[in-house]
């Protein structure tokens, strides 16, 4: 049975996270789909609406729980950090976490990490601004 | 006489004839932008739809209008509709392929979102290669290919 691209899309909207990512491996198409910015804009709009995602710091390992807050679902995101790396700032799903000499970005969904050198240091240690965006006109 | 009672015959890709009631028809989205267009014909041809498929499309439209009918009791109402739904969309694969090909060819919004959604839920704990064998699709990556986009999405593969 042959269902075209858009068709596709319908059904991977209805898909949890850790299936979409497990599904890239399918095949060719099924990835392009999967990681297009259409598919990730319209997955964003639609849980925006239906699941609240709460993160927490703390002296945790790393996990995930999930618990019903009336008839909502809410899940909940541990992180391991102390109070010199606390996260600062979100957009879209991620944090920011500056720490001297660096800024990471992580993403509590996938667990996916990413470092940048934040350049020179602040002549004044805690005066650094960060920000977090998005550019969607890429 | 009400617009409601008027009846349209729909015909199957087999060239059987379905009646339905003006409102059940107007269920399909194609078919209520053709009668706003003027097109007053009392049968219309729905070519690309069988007359199982069709037929089972109409059950679920004609379900609905009638409980979209019913005033008051809304909350068991929309509870059996609901029990509804899930009956009528437990059927195999290759029919739920069919119902969803011919709810978005047809329009029918409600029928393709709780197909889309009975797919998801179906496959969402298959292994890659299962889901290769339901819809019938190749493995395009190379093994080396394949290899590398596992690893880079290993933590999805743990249970």
């Amino acid at each position: 049975m042959y269902l075209v691209p858009d068709l596709l899309e319908e059904i991977f909207l209805q898909l949890p996270l850790k299936s979409i990512v497990k599904f890239r491996t399918v095949s060719k198409q099924w990835r392009s789909i999967l990681e297009s910015r259409r598919f990730e804009e319209r997955r964003l709009m639609m849980n925006a609406q239906t699941k609240t995602k709460i993160m927490a710091g703390g002296d945790h390992r790393n996990r995930t729980l999930t618990w019903f807050k009336e008839d909502e679902e809410v899940e909940i995101v541990y992180l391991q950090c102390d109070v010199t790396s606390r996260p600062s700032l979100s957009c879209d799903g991620l944090v920011c976490i500056p720490v001297p000499g660096w800024v990471n970005v992580f993403n509590p969904s996938t667990g996916e990490f990413l470092r940048f050198s934040s350049g020179r240091d602040p002549p004044f240690p805690g005066y650094a601004n960060y920000y977090l965006g998005r550019n969607i006109y890429i | 006489m009400s617009e409601s009672n008027k009846k349209i015959s729909l015909i199957s890709s087999e060239g059987e004839a379905f009646e339905v009631s003006e409102a059940v028809a107007r269920e399909f989205e194609i078919v209520a932008h053709m009668l706003e267009d003027g097109c007053s014909g009392s049968s219309i041809p729905i070519t690309t739809v069988d007359s199982n498929i069709l037929g089972k499309v109409i059950e679920y439209c004609t379900k609905h209008v009638e409980v979209g009918n019913v005033e008051g009791n809304s909350e068991k109402a929309e509870k059996d509709l609901e029990e509804f739904d899930k009956r009528f969309i437990a059927v195999e694969m290759n029919t739920l392929f069919s119902l969803i090909l011919a709810a978005n060819y047809l329009n029918v919004k409600g029928l393709l979102n709780i197909g889309c959604q009975k797919v998801a839920d179906t496959i969402k704990d298959m292994k890659p290669e299962e889901v290769r064998s339901i819809f019938n699709i190749e493995n395009d990556y190379t093994p080396a290919e394949e290899e590398v986009v596992r690893k880079e999405n290993e933590w999805a593969f743990q249970p």
